[in-house]
């Protein structure tokens, strides 16, 4: 046997000692117990979805802030840069003016930025390091003034010293929503932080995986989540209900889930202020045409009501979907926006569909918020 | 390498989304992670040892690979990258325990030499050894030529060297492993 073959065959050897523990039990037990839980569960959910949603304004708090009332907020932030560089800056939803640069805190980078309902109130988080553990990432409370000028930058406490994956603050800027990885393999959690008590309120399942994006309905109540699971089910969609329980599965309902969906290639999903519709980026294909779409959903049942606005892809090759890179709603519920790779934001009325095109200096953003 | 590529079904309001076999997802980074976490994690334990430590950078990896899902183009890139992350994410801990080590702190027994060593043969765990003797990049362009059983242009894309690299240090490496299994040169 040659030194090749006897170390084709030790590698081989010492990998098969080891193997995910965790799958045997997952995987194969999961089809069969979910069958029965399922079919209670969707009953169930069909009652809960008229209370929740078909019923909403009869029984439930009206949302903090409703749709239409208020103007869209003048100013978005939008972090650009990453590796050993961000900058967040705020900008002028008009003209696409920076107004302000925020820097960030000695040796450490803007990770992610969140708006509130309140148009002069942001969150940030901050880290030494970008994607790594054992870190302290930080909050801070950014507010501007009625010139989009920055008007304060205050740390508003310690976030986790785990690496966090997606974070948004309630509309109401009491709390922030975050996710992230901890040692090793684990469940999948959110968790909310109450920044004035550091109180934390943990939502998980016990399926491995992470979640990726955070959005909030507009009364703080519900939470839109994308869950990255182990499965191989790709990202499902799911809208928490914060006040009924700390299950991430059992107290959320799904909106689009894996392969199951017509919308298989899709990123971003944003909840509506009422929290009746999601909004979404999706990759399309139409006579041999590809194109990026924000599509509107219904968030009870996932079915495709609207094309808010559709972009020709005009790379060569590649995902359509990453001509996009981020989808953001304003509090009031009235707007979305997006920006592309050519430097240019979007805003798209929600009720008409009408677009306004402005431009977008500085470098494609990783994230913005409005 | 098997990787979901999935299409679009006809939607409720009649408007066609037909497959396209050349989009990735972004769902298909959970199918990356669901169907490459076994190997990406056998071949970080190959790498540094223990299993503890190979879940924590395989889970950094997948992280990572989330994060940047925007720079991908494909599944092969995302494996790509997965795997180079893998490999970096096993050079930082091996430099770490090389600090360690310096200051008295002994990392995890390794797998091959704990409580798994009955499982594997004499003969197997004396080439891990030999090999763990090996410096890094070699061991490195031999766990990927051979455990992987990756091309020259893969080891090189992932490792950050050129091909001609890639051949002369694995053809060092096997005589250097053959030295150490005594079977001369």
């Amino acid at each position: 046997m040659t030194t090749e073959d006897r170390l084709r065959e030790a590698l081989a050897a010492t990998a098969a000692l080891v193997h995910l523990e965790d799958q045997p039990q997952t995987v194969p037990a999961r089809t069969p117990r979910r069958i029965a839980p399922l079919a209670v569960a969707a009953a169930v959910l069909v009652i809960l979805a008229g209370v929740v949603f078909g019923l909403r304004g009869e029984g439930d708090p009206a949302p903090a802030v409703s749709p239409g009332v208020a103007a869209p907020a003048r100013y978005f932030m939008a972090k650009i840069g990453g590796g050993n560089t961000t900058t967040v800056s705020v900008r002028d939803i008009q003209t696409g003016r920076v107004t302000a640069t925020v820097t960030p805190p000695s040796h450490s980078l803007w990770t992610e930025v969140s708006a509130t309902a309140d148009p002069h109130v942001f969150y940030a988080t901050s880290a030494p390091d970008f994607g790594t553990r054992n870190v302290e990432t930080s909050l801070y409370r950014l507010t501007i003034d009625a010139t989009g000028r920055l008007r304060t930058r205050t740390k508003a406490g310690a976030l986790t010293r785990n690496l966090p994956l997606a974070f948004a603050a309630a509309p109401d800027g009491t709390r922030v929503a975050f996710s992230s990885v901890t040692k090793g393999l684990g469940p999948a959690t959110i968790e909310v932080l109450t920044v004035s008590s550091g109180r934390r309120t943990v939502y998980r399942t016990s399926t491995t995986g992470f979640v990726s994006e955070l959005s909030w309905s507009a009364d703080g109540r519900y939470l839109a989540f994308q869950l990255l699971t182990q499965l191989g089910t790709g990202y499902n969609v799911r809208i928490l209900d914060t006040r009924a329980g700390h299950d991430l599965i059992r107290d959320s309902r799904p909106v689009l889930t894996g392969g199951r969906s017509y919308v298989s290639t899709y990123v971003a999903p944003v909840l509506s202020a009422d929290g009746r519709h999601v909004y979404l980026l999706a990759a399309a294909t139409t006579k041999g045409h590809r194109s990026i779409r924000v599509l509107e959903l219904d968030a009870r049942t996932g079915r495709q009501l609207r094309v808010m606005y559709e972009q020709p892809h005009t790379g060569k090759g590649g995902n359509p979907i990453w001509e996009f890179l981020h989808l953001a709603r304003d509090p009031t519920g009235t707007m979305l926006l997006v920006v592309d790779p050519s430097g240019r934001a979007h805003r798209i009325d929600i009720a008409s569909r009408h677009v306004e095109t402005m431009p977008f200096p500085g470098g494609v953003p990783n994230a913005f918020t409005w | 390498m098997v990787v979901h590529l999935v299409g679009m079904d006809r939607n409720e309001s009649g408007v066609a989304d037909p497959p396209d076999a050349g989009l990735f997802a972004a769902r298909d980074v959970g199918n990356v992670f669901a169907e490459h976490r076994l190997s990406l994690l056998r071949l970080a334990v190959l790498l540094v040892g223990d299993r503890a430590t190979a879940e924590d950078v395989v889970q950094d990896a997948f992280a990572g690979l989330h994060r940047r899902r925007a720079e991908l183009r494909d599944p092969d890139s995302a494996v790509a990258y997965a795997r180079t992350a893998v490999v970096n994410g096993c050079r930082m801990v091996l430099r770490r325990r090389s600090l360690m080590r310096r200051v008295g702190i002994s990392p995890e027994p390794p797998i091959w030499s704990a409580e798994s060593a009955a499982l594997l043969q004499e003969d197997r765990r004396e080439v891990i050894e030999a090999l763990q003797r090996l410096p890094r990049r070699r061991r490195e362009v031999l766990i990927l030529r051979f455990y992987l059983d990756l091309s020259d242009a893969e080891i090189a894309q992932i490792m950050g060297i050129g091909q001609a690299s890639v051949r002369s240090t694995a053809a060092r490496a096997l005589q250097s492993l053959g030295v150490l299994l005594g079977e001369g040169a």
